[in-house]
């Protein structure tokens, strides 16, 4: 099963992303910061990581920056959270190696698509 | 969807507090990035959640006052306290409007466009700030010293209704007193097999008791959450200026305690701002900075929970409240003029006292310090006031940790049972948590109370030569070895001894059947009146032998 870690300071929005997940037969983990993240990360790098990026401790970009720099690390696919269609922020979120950045608030059908775009095709193979 | 809507609930009533601090802390003190960035962490926070679970005026809301946070974040020189009002404003609205969600179930269909019109709108060329502040750091709250706040990892909290919690206790307070009459039964029974299960249901019955306690634990910080914003809005109306620093808000107590901190100490933040602090060009005139200092600190001590507020304003004038106490008839101009200053600073906590012909907007009329000191007696506290003229006030509020429910009822029950004052009380407990519970139950019920932490410091005490009417030990805490020299070797021999095993200690904070059990026993004049079925009396019971 495929497995993918949400990272979010919202326990609300943690929720909402981890039933939408789970419908697309992921396995959900979840981190509040990016530093339990990153934490998690070193443990078992996820297939998919869904990215919020205003956080306490460690915001979506310098967890990006770090989880890069992992061996392994360039694996995961990251899809960066943005509440803000502003150029400047996209081309920051991809510089910093994101695969796709996806607009809040989102839903099955868009997780499922980006995740799509960015390579991770959805077979469910179960 | 409905448990995401409690969610969201309980999310917010964390970060709507926590944004109007930050926001307040930075606009006092601009150097402080973090709190910027915390204040727009949490109103995006709000923004996206809402934004799914489509609580569109609250997005709305949200979304107008981080688009005014990323520009404040880029230029932050161009901040104005307009501005600073109009984000206070929109988390306000936010605030009401998820009062009236967590209410009905739905957003209330408020206009606030002109709101977010204002928020969003772009300044051609900000109005510069008419004063250049320097990083002074003019509040310190402890929430704002403190690392970002804690991520909600493993979040595993839920709110309860406080009448579930009640009720909850009052259960339990049934539950305790059928395992009490079933250990009175106890030893008549012929049959042992009851005794270790009954033992387990004592303990059970403890624990459970315990943990209705915990639940209603909150820290004291709570009190004071709002008091940097009440301050922000207060100087900023009378043109004060004045520094907050909030101290030693982390002690957790009963939540009923807190809630009745709250309003005494909005009510004293206000009187320091309005009647302490002194005007700037005042300040200036006898040589003070003209920022005045408002300082509240908390502290725990003998049982009770103490918080003090200290200004460095103009103090009390025992002259004036002199002339105030003899022009209202209630004293003779003799009598007043032989009043001490301190006992003349007492008068301010007299209904309808007030040395002030007009009454402000701000503190209002009619409206004194008495009610502080109500609030505090309501609870089984006390006030206390200290000043000198032209250096400031400090007035410090002292409140039992017991339920207040509790206490009300070891007040109002039996007064004739109210035992003369100063019968001595050593009480013998180990746990500290228990110990600040039980010691102010005594106190309320008339004792002078010394509170001891181990048989040593008990015995310490003896040695020092302290005597004691009545003898109060924890039997598992102390160990039995405690009672039978207390009996047998000590000079408190033919003190009243009271055995906690008996009262079982998790009961204590929640039930008034302590004190008026100590009481009722003490005027009876009993020895071990409240001997233990599972540990052996070091004496037979003896009456008469004390008061």
């Amino acid at each position: 099963m495929r497995t993918c870690l949400i990272v979010d300071d919202s326990r609300v929005i943690r929720r909402v992303a981890r039933r939408i997940l789970e419908a697309l037969d992921f396995r959900v983990e979840e981190a509040s910061d990016g530093a339990e993240a990153m934490a998690l990360c070193r443990d078992r790098l996820p297939d998919a990581v869904l990215l919020d990026w205003n956080m306490p401790v460690m915001d979506g970009l310098e967890f990006l920056h770090a989880l890069r720099r992992e061996p392994g690390g360039e694996r995961p696919i990251v899809v960066l959270c943005t509440t803000r269609n502003e150029p400047k922020h996209i081309a920051a979120a991809l510089a910093a190696g994101a695969n796709e950045y996806i607009m809040k608030p989102f839903d099955g059908d868009i997780i499922e698509a980006k995740f799509a775009e960015a390579g991770l095709p959805f077979g469910r193979t179960a | 969807m409905d448990d995401l809507l409690d969610d969201f609930l309980l999310e917010t009533a964390d970060t709507l507090p926590t944004a109007e601090a930050e926001l307040v802390a930075w606009e006092a003190d601009p150097s402080r990035r973090a709190s910027l960035d915390a204040v727009f962490r949490c109103v995006h926070t709000v923004k996206s959640a809402s934004g799914f679970l489509h609580l569109h005026r609250i997005e709305a809301l949200a979304d107008a006052a981080e688009s005014r946070l990323a520009r404040l974040r880029e230029t932050p020189e161009a901040c104005t306290p307009e501005m600073v009002g109009l984000l206070l404003q929109a988390l306000d609205r936010i605030r009401d409007t998820v009062g009236h969600l967590e209410l009905l179930g739905v957003e209330p269909a408020d206009d606030h466009r002109a709101l977010i019109a204002a928020l969003t709108q772009v300044e051609a060329a900000p109005p510069p700030r008419e004063e250049r502040r320097e990083p002074h750091s003019p509040m310190r709250a402890a929430s704002a010293e403190a690392p970002p706040p804690e991520p909600a990892k493993p979040e595993r909290s839920v709110r309860v209704n406080l009448d579930v919690l009640d009720s909850l206790a009052d259960s339990i307070g049934h539950l305790v007193r059928t395992r009490d009459q079933m250990l009175e039964l106890l030893p008549t029974l012929r049959e042992g097999a009851l005794r270790a299960p009954l033992q387990r249901l004592s303990v059970i019955t403890g624990e459970l008791q315990d943990g209705v306690v915990r639940a209603r634990l909150q820290p004291i910080g709570a009190a004071w959450r709002a008091l940097p914003r009440t301050v922000r809005d207060l100087s900023q109306a009378l043109g004060k200026k004045v520094e907050l620093v909030l101290d030693g808000g982390s002690d957790a107590v009963d939540r009923e305690v807190v809630d009745s901190l709250k309003d005494s100490m909005a009510h004293l933040v206000r009187n320091s701002l309005d009647h302490g602090l002194e005007w700037p060009d005042e300040r200036r005139a006898v040589g003070k900075a003209e920022r005045g200092l408002i300082h509240i600190s908390a502290w725990l001590e003998d049982g009770a929970l103490a918080v003090r507020i200290v200004d460095d304003g103009r103090g009390l004038d025992a002259d004036a409240i002199r002339e105030t106490a003899a022009a209202r008839g209630w004293l003779t101009p003799a009598e007043a003029a032989a009043m001490t200053d301190a006992q003349a600073h007492r008068l301010i906590f007299v209904p309808g006292f007030s040395t002030r012909a007009e009454a402000t907007a701000v503190s209002g009329r009619g409206v004194g310090l008495d009610v502080v000191r109500t609030a505090a007696e309501r609870m089984g506290g006390r006030v206390s006031v200290r000043s000198t003229l032209g250096e400031g006030t400090a007035i410090t509020v002292r409140l039992p940790l017991v339920r207040p429910a509790a206490l009300a009822d070891t007040r109002r029950g039996e007064p004739e049972l109210q035992v003369p004052p100063l019968r001595r009380v050593l009480l013998v407990e180990e746990n500290a948590f228990f110990r600040h519970m039980m010691a102010p139950l005594l106190t309320a019920a008339g004792y002078d109370v010394t509170a001891a932490a181990s048989a040593d410091e008990a015995w310490r005490l003896h040695a020092e030569g302290s005597d004691f009417d009545v003898v109060v030990s924890d039997l598992d805490g102390t160990g039995p070895g405690f009672a039978r020299r207390l009996k047998e070797e000590s000079r408190w021999s033919a003190a009243l001894s009271v055995a906690l095993t008996d009262l079982p200690v998790g009961r204590v904070p929640v039930t008034d059947d302590f004190a008026r059990v100590v009481r009722k026993s003490d005027r009876a004049g009993l020895i071990d009146a409240l001997a233990s079925p599972f540990h052996a009396p070091a004496q037979a019971p003896a009456p008469g032998q004390a008061a």
